[in-house]
């Protein structure tokens, strides 16, 4: 089947998720990094560095130079907080990258690591990114940054630099496991699950959210036969079968509404 | 349908969890190795280290994780058949 063909095929929300995917992509990231050259930047690697704010102690400079990181994650977590992960799922041009990247490896080869229970890998990660600085044993904020080898895969054709970069130990090794948990995985989601800090903060003020009411991609248990299909669209691998009867977790859900595109029964929806 | 795609036993245990909570810090814990390295290297192949944990560490878990699914799948479908054919012979009583 042809792309276009598939194209066609997409239901009127994911043409919309795709289409934003690709315009965060085109504002935020190289070549054309048009949000961050009005800052005289072309990366991620700086003020809109989203990762740099949870080194601990924060020293005046990386108050200063992450200080748009810092105004983008409150206004995640505040989206985050009302409506469900719209940012990862819908805007945030790494995961959009990866995810957009996976449609390109053939299905038979993907990593299906959907049988690994993703949340408590990613706050097994998250626990030591947080104390590694508090401790004094250093800080992953920029080891094996998905948010530093995307950008740098993307402008290696036309600057030199970055073609450079990926040739170092950092460089290769960084491209590797982006390839490995993201592009090459099933739903293209991997790093996001495993290694994301972002999205485990996200996640956490996702589950709040739910608690306190607000809406939420939802399940209606008595529509639902428990035929499995959105458990095989999920990127995110939130969807688990519980009684006979699709349950999403939402430490993992991304509010992509693939789920409720495939639904046969039309069991699940964006709600309280 | 799900039941195929699914070969490991869900849900599961508290201690499961616990146990690739681990894992996560200890691919947390190999990711240290490369930490600063994008700033100045001093080619000591921690970042290779760090990469290769991250990747050994998920990849292993997977490995494990779909073995013990099978194995349970395997005792399953023992246990099926040994009933099966307890009820369906009459010598057996």
């Amino acid at each position: 089947m042809s792309v276009f063909t598939r194209l066609r095929q997409l239901s009127t929300r994911a043409k919309i998720r795709y289409a934003i995917l690709a315009a965060a992509i085109l504002l935020f990231l190289p070549p054309l990094s048009i949000i961050p050259q009005f800052f005289g930047e072309t990366r991620f690697c700086g003020t809109w560095c989203l990762r740099m704010f949870m080194k601990v102690p924060p020293t005046p400079y990386i108050l200063f130079a992450t200080f748009m990181g810092v105004a983008l994650i409150g206004v995640v977590l505040a989206v985050t907080f009302f409506l469900g992960r719209y940012w990862c799922g819908h805007v945030c041009p790494i995961g959009g990258v990866s995810e957009l990247g996976s449609k390109l490896v053939p299905r038979k080869i993907k990593i299906d690591y959907s049988s690994i229970p993703a949340p408590a890998v990613r706050y097994g990660y998250f626990l030591v990114f947080l104390l590694a600085p508090v401790l004094g044993i250093g800080g992953l904020c920029c080891s094996l940054c998905n948010f530093a080898i995307v950008p740098h895969v993307l402008a290696a054709p036309t600057d030199g630099s970055c073609a450079a970069f990926l040739l170092t130990t950092i460089g290769g090794t960084s491209l590797a496991l982006f390839t490995l948990l993201g592009v090459w995985s099933k739903g293209g989601r991997g790093y996001c699950n495993f290694m994301c800090p972002v999205g485990a903060l996200d996640s956490l003020v996702n589950v709040v959210g739910a608690k306190l009411g607000f809406r939420r991609m939802q399940v209606e248990k008595v529509a639902c036969d428990g035929c499995g299909t959105c458990q095989t669209v999920c990127p995110a691998w939130a969807i688990s079968k519980e009684n006979n009867a699709a349950e999403i977790s939402q430490l993992s859900c991304v509010s992509c509404g693939k789920c409720q595109d495939a639904c046969p029964r039309g069991a699940i929806h964006h709600g309280r | 349908m799900a039941d195929r795609l699914r070969s490991a036993p869900e849900p599961m245990s508290l201690k499961g969890k616990l146990l690739f909570g681990v894992m996560g810090a200890a691919a947390a814990a190999t990711s240290l190795l490369a930490s600063s390295c994008a700033a100045r290297c001093s080619g000591c192949m921690g970042c290779l280290t760090g990469g290769a944990g991250i990747a050994g560490v998920l990849l292993g878990a997977k490995i494990a994780h779909t073995i013990r699914g099978r194995l349970s799948n395997t005792q399953e479908e023992g246990n099926q058949t040994r009933r099966t054919s307890y009820e369906h012979d009459p010598e057996s009583t």
